[in-house]
């Protein structure tokens, strides 16, 4: 009883914050009251409770179920009193494009698909177990990292230190030993569940963002189809951040291109949040946030000329790595993993992983020359 | 337009959910788990669950310990099962993971291993700390 009510409690907390920085935004009013605002709310406040309570723990906050809600409290309070000052009016959904009899009929059979599939991943991932043996990873050092937060209450670092790939930032850690915190203990098995959810909320979030501008006989199909592709559905459950970052890269993306076409700057404060997110869960985030940052940079200059410039806020979203880097270098702890190092390019086991390095690829490439 | 990209998207999304849904009702008729259970299961890919468990209740929470594992291949992975990865580094992740907040501190080399695998029946595996369990 108490991991469910725990378990509640702790999914509730995503779509609350989530809506207070839409209202904040003034964008809450733009997706209606149903599902499309509860799936971008979800989506939002994951990754701006994620990036906040990340940050919150490498200035030393305790991680506890009290912490958590009152940090979820303080950004709902200040998103609502900032929403109440706003100035800028809220903005208008385009009008609804009225479709034929066809497109009625292959938005219904999408749709009905899209909500089979995902009933059956939040039943799959209910019922089902983690997979330590396809997610070596999280046997490795995910979920370890995450216990030791839940154990020790906070990021310690020498605890953090004798865990692989210390140099990975700590927020999908920190939001696992969230769930550990609400349903009171190490219960790894909950994590699918949460991920799926996340997953969930991620195709309901990507529909509310693409429902402005893509016919929705287009839109619907094509995200049942994504739900319910192999890799996709294979890695739903996974308590590994890959398929999070890559949520957070396509919903930055996704709200970018929406401010390429509506020029609110809401748009680009609700990408920084993603970006944030996407950097401080993943180290690749960086460099796939940076990248997104410096092409929408360009093509705000060449579409809206100086008031392009706007679009530089997107650099503050892979720029929260700068925090965690301060952290670890405080601790005295190594802010990159020797496997990139071209240096150890010689070591026989390495010769087999050239694959993730262009360095060492590289610096290979030139010794058969 | 519309009936020839519609009609092929929901044709491969119905290709494909036949097997999602096959799987969500697998799961949904299947049997049901104590969460206890399900924590600890999935780790028998890589460990035998009663020497984790065992470890767990035997080494206080804050103890150290060390995991010395053997050479020879247990003989319960012939069994129905999953595929056991049996390997002294998976099989530390799996201990580590189980045990924390204890701490796992690395072995003298040939500390315990090379005199317990020449015991008839030695799985290739053992845990001491202020306690012992031994799979």
């Amino acid at each position: 009883m108490r991991v469910a009510v725990g378990l509640a409690a702790n999914d509730l907390l995503f779509p609350v914050v989530g809506f207070a920085f839409l209202y904040l935004l003034g964008l809450a009013a733009s997706f209606g009251n149903g599902l499309r605002l509860l799936g971008l709310s979800y989506l939002t406040g994951w990754a701006l409770l994620g990036a906040a309570l990340s940050i919150g723990l490498m200035l030393g906050l305790p991680l506890t179920i009290w912490s958590v809600v009152a940090v979820a409290a303080a950004l709902v309070a200040g998103c609502m009193l900032g929403g109440r000052h706003r100035q800028a009016p809220p903005s208008v959904d385009p009008a609804p494009v009225a479709g034929s009899a066809l497109n009625r009929w292959v938005t219904r059979i999408g749709a009905a698909l899209l909500g089979v599939g995902v009933l059956a991943a939040l039943i799959t991932a209910v019922r089902g177990e983690w997979n330590p043996a396809s997610d070596y990873d999280a046997l490795w050092f995910w979920l370890p990292k995450a216990a030791t937060i839940y154990y020790a209450h906070g990021l310690d670092p020498q605890l953090w230190r004798v865990i692989a790939h210390l140099e990975y930032p700590p927020l999908m850690p920190a939001m696992t030993a969230v769930t550990f915190a609400f349903t009171g203990g190490f219960h790894p098995s909950l994590i699918p569940f949460q991920q799926a959810l996340l997953g969930a909320a991620f195709v309901v979030a990507a529909f509310a963002l693409l429902d402005r501008f893509v016919p929705r006989w287009l839109s619907i199909p094509a995200l049942a189809l994504l739900g319910t592709a192999p890799w996709f559905w294979a890695k739903l459950e996974s308590p590994m951040p890959d398929q999070t970052l890559a949520y957070l890269i396509a919903a930055a993306m996704l709200t970018s291109a929406i401010w390429l076409c509506e020029p609110r700057t809401a748009w680009l404060g609700l990408a920084v949040v993603f970006l944030a997110a996407a950097s401080l869960i993943k180290l690749e985030g960086v460099l796939f946030g940076a990248a997104l940052a410096v092409v929408v940079l360009g093509a705000g200059l060449a579409r809206y000329r100086h008031a392009g410039v706007r679009a530089g806020i997107l650099l503050l979203g892979p720029g929260a790595i700068l925090l965690w880097h301060a952290w670890l270098g405080w601790h005295g702890l190594r802010g990159s993993s020797p496997d990139y190092d071209p240096r150890e390019s010689r070591r026989p086991w390495l010769s087999r992983r050239e694959d993730r390095s262009p360095a060492l690829l590289a610096s290979r490439h030139g010794e058969s020359r | 337009m519309v009936a020839i990209v519609g009609g092929l998207t929901i044709w491969t999304v119905a290709r494909h959910e036949a097997s999602v849904v096959h799987a969500g009702y697998r799961s949904l008729v299947g049997p049901g788990h104590e969460i206890t259970n399900s924590d600890l299961d999935p780790l028998t890919y890589f460990a035998s669950t009663v020497a984790l468990s065992g470890a767990r209740a035997v080494i206080p929470r804050d103890a150290s310990y060390s995991v010395v594992a053997g050479t020879i291949k247990p003989p319960f992975s012939a069994l129905p099962g999953p595929p056991l990865n049996v390997n002294p580094t998976s099989l530390k992740y799996a201990f580590r993971l189980w045990l924390l907040p204890s701490h796992l501190r690395s072995a003298a080399p040939g500390a315990m291993g090379d005199r317990l695998r020449h015991l008839p029946g030695f799985a290739g595996r053992e845990v001491h700390g202020h306690g012992r369990a031994r799979a």
